[in-house]
């Protein structure tokens, strides 16, 4: 791939967050060249990228899309969670902010943790909404 | 029976009958008790302990996420009723927008027991099922209960150990009946 080259790389710290690379499996992917101007395999690389991402409902910023510029290292907020579970940092604070993972992460198999972390919260929801009536079938 | 309100740490013994509102709970984030059913699931995920699950609690979950959907689909608030004449009209419009949504109790179960969750399908034929028939309408009546509420509180106490629901009305069913082998846990 000579010089220009796609990087994939662990952050030290999500920024933003409160928790630790350690305690949440956090990560970061940065990616952009080396060189001066994105080669075309480059750019479909990065374009592959975005478009997974986008399908897997994390949003990229236009910017990332470079001219033929060089492309400074972008970071893209998504938090790994377990093995093959990744979601958006905000949506990570809504479903798993309040919620001791790391003592359930300890207590349970990774494909156990899977399964409970891939589910909680999984559907958005508003502070208003009453479980026990919502889940009250009428008889009309 | 007994009503305790469930705490980080609260002792549960199985098997476990989960109302549908836990259940739902536990998938629809955001809501007050929101942290409390996904905690709650998450220590009968590390306890192993059995679940018990009835067709009436996943009818009511897949009701209520249907109804989630329209409320968010026309922007409506939490409130704003959701009858069987709103879901025959918008029916066909929920599935082609959140067909995900409505697979995702049956989704979260299969994983479960693909994780080595015992989970337990109820009602099944035997003795617990003809005292759960003699039940009914007792608790319908004497508890004033809907049909549905007695059937789940009637399931909890023939198939499991203990019944976890975020339902207010089954602590008022606990006052009024005396079946000792039955805690019903409070989700508040």
């Amino acid at each position: 791939m000579g010089t220009d080259t796609a990087i994939l790389e662990r952050a030290p710290t999500y920024v933003g967050s409160k928790h630790s690379p350690s305690s949440t499996g956090s990560v970061s992917l940065r990616f952009g060249g080396r060189g001066h101007g994105d080669s075309p395999v480059q750019q479909q690389i990065d374009e592959i990228i975005r478009s997974s991402l986008e399908q897997a409902g994390f949003p990229q910023p236009n910017e990332l899309a470079g001219e033929g510029h060089c492309t400074p290292p972008k970071t893209v907020g998504v938090i790994a969670v377990a093995q093959g579970i990744a979601v958006r940092s905000d949506e990570y604070e809504e479903r798993y902010g309040s919620i001791d993972l790391d003592d359930f992460r300890r207590h349970m198999s990774p494909e156990l943790f899977s399964a409970f972390v891939r589910h909680i919260g999984a559907i958005p929801g508003h502070r208003d909404l009453d479980v026990t009536q919502t889940t009250t079938i009428p008889y009309e | 029976m007994v009503c305790i309100d469930w705490r980080p740490g609260t002792q549960i013994d199985g098997p476990v009958y989960v109302d549908a509102n836990v259940l739902v709970g536990a998938i629809i984030r955001n809501h007050r008790l929101y942290a409390s059913c996904a905690s709650v699931i998450g220590q009968l995920l590390v306890t192993q302990c059995c679940v018990q699950v009835s067709a009436v609690a996943v009818e009511e979950c897949l009701w209520a996420i249907a109804g989630h959907c329209y409320r968010e689909m026309y922007h409506h608030k939490p409130t704003v009723k959701f009858t069987k004449a709103t879901y025959s009209k918008w029916r066909d419009q929920i599935f082609a927008k959140y067909s995900a949504r409505m697979t995702a109790i049956g989704s979260m179960l299969r994983d479960w027991a693909r994780a080595g969750v015992p989970i337990d399908v109820i009602p099944t034929m035997g003795p617990e099922w003809d005292r759960t028939l003699e039940l009914l309408p007792l608790y319908m009546r004497q508890c004033r209960l809907t049909p549905a509420d007695a059937c789940h509180l009637a399931l909890a106490e023939n198939y499991a150990r203990t019944f976890i629901t975020a339902d207010a009305d089954f602590r008022t069913a606990a006052n009024v009946l005396s079946a000792p082998s039955l805690t019903i846990l409070h989700i508040t």
